[in-house]
């Protein structure tokens, strides 16, 4: 089942029981915030807010907070749809007569991955200039980010040389009534864009789409190759083509988008932009970013307003990124077949972390594929990558560990890199510049269990203070520790109780608790 | 560790003691991170540190133009002067925000188990 937009996503929810909606006036100034961070740690509904103070528009948050709801978004299982087109790319090498016409109903479905123009559609209802940001239900997420921000905004682009078009999620912090921010990071496709703007010295055109089918959400957070456009593959998930009112910009809106935001960014027109709490669970720091002057908003006449709420895991994103690997992962694999498995760990934000599982049929294969891994898109943003054989199951869930081979090395390779770029929003980052990573590859290990309590006994011994923990889901050979001061209380620590067992729930640092699910430990 | 820990000290202990000297790595976390949380402790390790600042090895060979690092290695993840605050909501506002949960018509927080 596909959804051609936002409603008819939301009446499947609801009819679902996978929509609530919340009556009284909300504050977007954190308050939704809150109530998006409790219910979707609950596994909770996807949340309709009818009165949202300040804004004569309706707001929807955690929209894609369960994997049901991703999946549903996508139409299909993430991993099936790719696998198919990977079948597909199998069954036609030869491409015979014979091979084609039985490969027919998907070469018709892949037919339909276009653009399609109409004259008009939903979004053209109602057209504000001058554009009145300030009317929108823009969500001020924790308190001290530096203002308002677009959470969910889908801004497209076009390359000013090549005419190539692009869709990525960069967020944009509201600073009046007709600017915004326009935060596109390193090894995005708006960014590269904007650079050839800057040498030809002209403003680059954007529009920023809101709402619209799901899957435009979920293919502009997709890591195409540079010059793909990610409203093709929304056009390939909906199985229809997406529909297109040309504008005047050049640009192609999508007719089904609750809001579109249209205007440009200019060479030299820049502002202080953040801090922002973002999905590392962390705030990244103020700086320079360039300013999207808006010149009109384009709406429904009812529309509602996406937002999403990102901060330390999980959060919504940790839903929609399993589903986006699930997605390329089959691609990857097709291309890089030694590769049997990869996995940027969620719960450290993607990006800092990330396991692949190689087969290794000659000395050293394994760190090919590691280097050529790392200079892939947005996987050369990984700070950590660690090689293992193919018979570790290392992930999804973290419990699931193969048994060990004796034959296995018993001491890893830690390979150093030279330093890198590192993403902008990662917390050691000095300066826009450079931190390093490295990638380790590691055999299996055991523990034992009895030295490890022989070890706690001594060492508790001569510092009370020290907790400790020994992760074992990876098979590291390795300890955590955290010393804690006896009157130290940690500034997250819970402030509130939910009223359950903490047999049946443990506390998290903002305060919300989380239902227990019990971690195989080894004692 | 809390703040003010002498880091190098701790490093230094655990890469002595005839117990721990035997595990390949040592992550130094903040006080901040539960350590009991599976999800919230990679979080807190692989956000909170710098790989060409924040690994400490037993010891340091060059062989060729190449760096060979020696086991134990200590990692420093924890939260340092100059990173970026963790998010946390306002606390009053939290409190606030749970007194008048009933207006919102949502299942109580926990109830979706």
């Amino acid at each position: 089942m596909s959804f051609l937009d936002l409603r008819s996503f939301l009446r499947h929810l609801e009819s679902a029981g996978q929509l609530a909606r919340v009556p009284c006036e909300v504050d977007p100034n954190q308050e939704v915030t809150i109530l998006q961070h409790r219910v979707q740690a609950d596994g909770g509904p996807a949340l309709l807010f009818e009165r949202v103070k300040g804004s004569p528009y309706r707001l929807v948050t955690n929209l894609f907070g369960t994997p049901a709801r991703v999946a549903a978004a996508f139409g299909r299982p993430p991993a099936e749809f790719s696998q198919q087109l990977v079948d597909l790319a199998g069954r036609l090498m030869p491409p015979t007569l014979g091979a084609i016409w039985s490969a027919r109903r998907d070469i018709r479905r892949l037919l339909r991955a276009r653009l399609k123009n109409v004259k008009t559609g939903p979004v053209m209802e109602t057209a504000f200039a001058p554009p009145q940001l300030d009317r929108l239900p823009v969500l001020t997420c924790w308190p001290l980010d530096g203002g308002p921000f677009f959470t969910l905004p889908l801004v497209h682009t076009t390359d000013p040389v090549s005419g190539a078009g692009n869709l990525g999620i960069y967020r944009l912090q509201r600073f009046d009534a007709d600017s915004t921010g326009m935060h596109w990071q390193i090894e995005k496709g708006g960014g590269f864009h904007f650079q050839n703007a800057c040498r030809l010295g002209t403003p680059l055109p954007v529009s920023v789409f809101l709402g619209g089918p799901p899957a435009l959400t979920l293919a502009a957070i997709t890591p195409l190759p540079e010059g793909l456009d990610e409203r093709l593959l929304a056009a390939l998930l909906l199985g229809e083509p997406l529909e297109v009112i040309p504008r005047p910009s050049g640009h192609r809106i999508p007719a089904q988008a609750e809001f579109v935001l249209e205007g440009s960014v200019s060479p030299g027109d820049m502002r202080q932009e953040g801090p922002f709490g973002d999905h590392l669970g962390h705030y990244s720091h103020s700086a320079p970013f360039p300013v999207f002057r808006v010149e009109r908003v384009l709406a429904r006449k009812d529309a509602i307003f996406p937002a999403t709420v990102v901060g330390k895991p999980p959060q919504e994103d940790y839903y929609i990124g399993e589903a986006l690997q699930e997605l390329t992962l089959p691609l990857l694999k097709f291309t890089r077949p030694a590769v049997a498995d990869l996995w940027a760990y969620p719960e450290s934000g993607f990006h800092p972390l990330a396991v692949a599982s190689v087969r290794e049929r000659y000395p050293h294969e394994a760190l090919k594929h590691a280097l050529g891994l790392l200079g892939e898109g947005q996987l050369s943003l990984t700070k950590v990558l660690i090689l293992v054989g193919p018979d570790v199951n290392q992930s999804r869930p973290l419990e699931r560990v193969a048994p060990p081979r004796p034959h296995r090395p018993r001491h890893p390779r830690l390979h150093r890199s030279l330093s890198q770029y590192r993403k902008s929003l990662d917390p050691p980052r000095p300066s826009l510049s450079s931190v390093g990573s490295f990638f380790l590859s590691v055999g299996f290990f055991l523990r034992s269990l009895r030295f490890f309590r022989f070890f706690l006994r001594s060492v508790r011994s001569f510092h009370r203070s020290i907790r400790f923990f020994r992760f074992n889901r990876l098979r590291f050979r390795g300890v955590f520790f955290s010393s804690r001061s006896p009157s130290h209380r940690p500034s997250l620590a819970p402030s509130s109780r939910s009223g359950r067992s903490p047999r049946h729930s443990r506390p998290r640092p903002s305060g919300s608790r989380v239902p227990h699910r019990p971690v195989a430990r080894r004692r | 560790m809390h703040d003010g820990a002498d880091r190098p000290a701790v490093r230094a202990a655990l890469a002595a003691h005839p117990i721990t000297a035997n595990y390949l790595f040592h992550v130094l976390v903040s006080a901040d991170v539960p350590i009991d949380d599976p999800r919230l402790i990679l979080w807190g390790w692989f956000t909170r540190f710098d790989p060409l600042a924040d690994l400490h090895p037993a010891s340091v060979e060059r062989a060729g133009n190449r760096l060979l690092f020696g086991f134990p290695i200590a990692i420093d993840a924890t939260w340092k002067p100059g990173y970026r605050l963790p998010v946390a909501f306002d606390a009053d506002l939290e409190r606030k925000v749970l007194a008048r949960w009933d207006r919102y018509e949502l299942p109580r927080p926990g109830a979706h188990t």
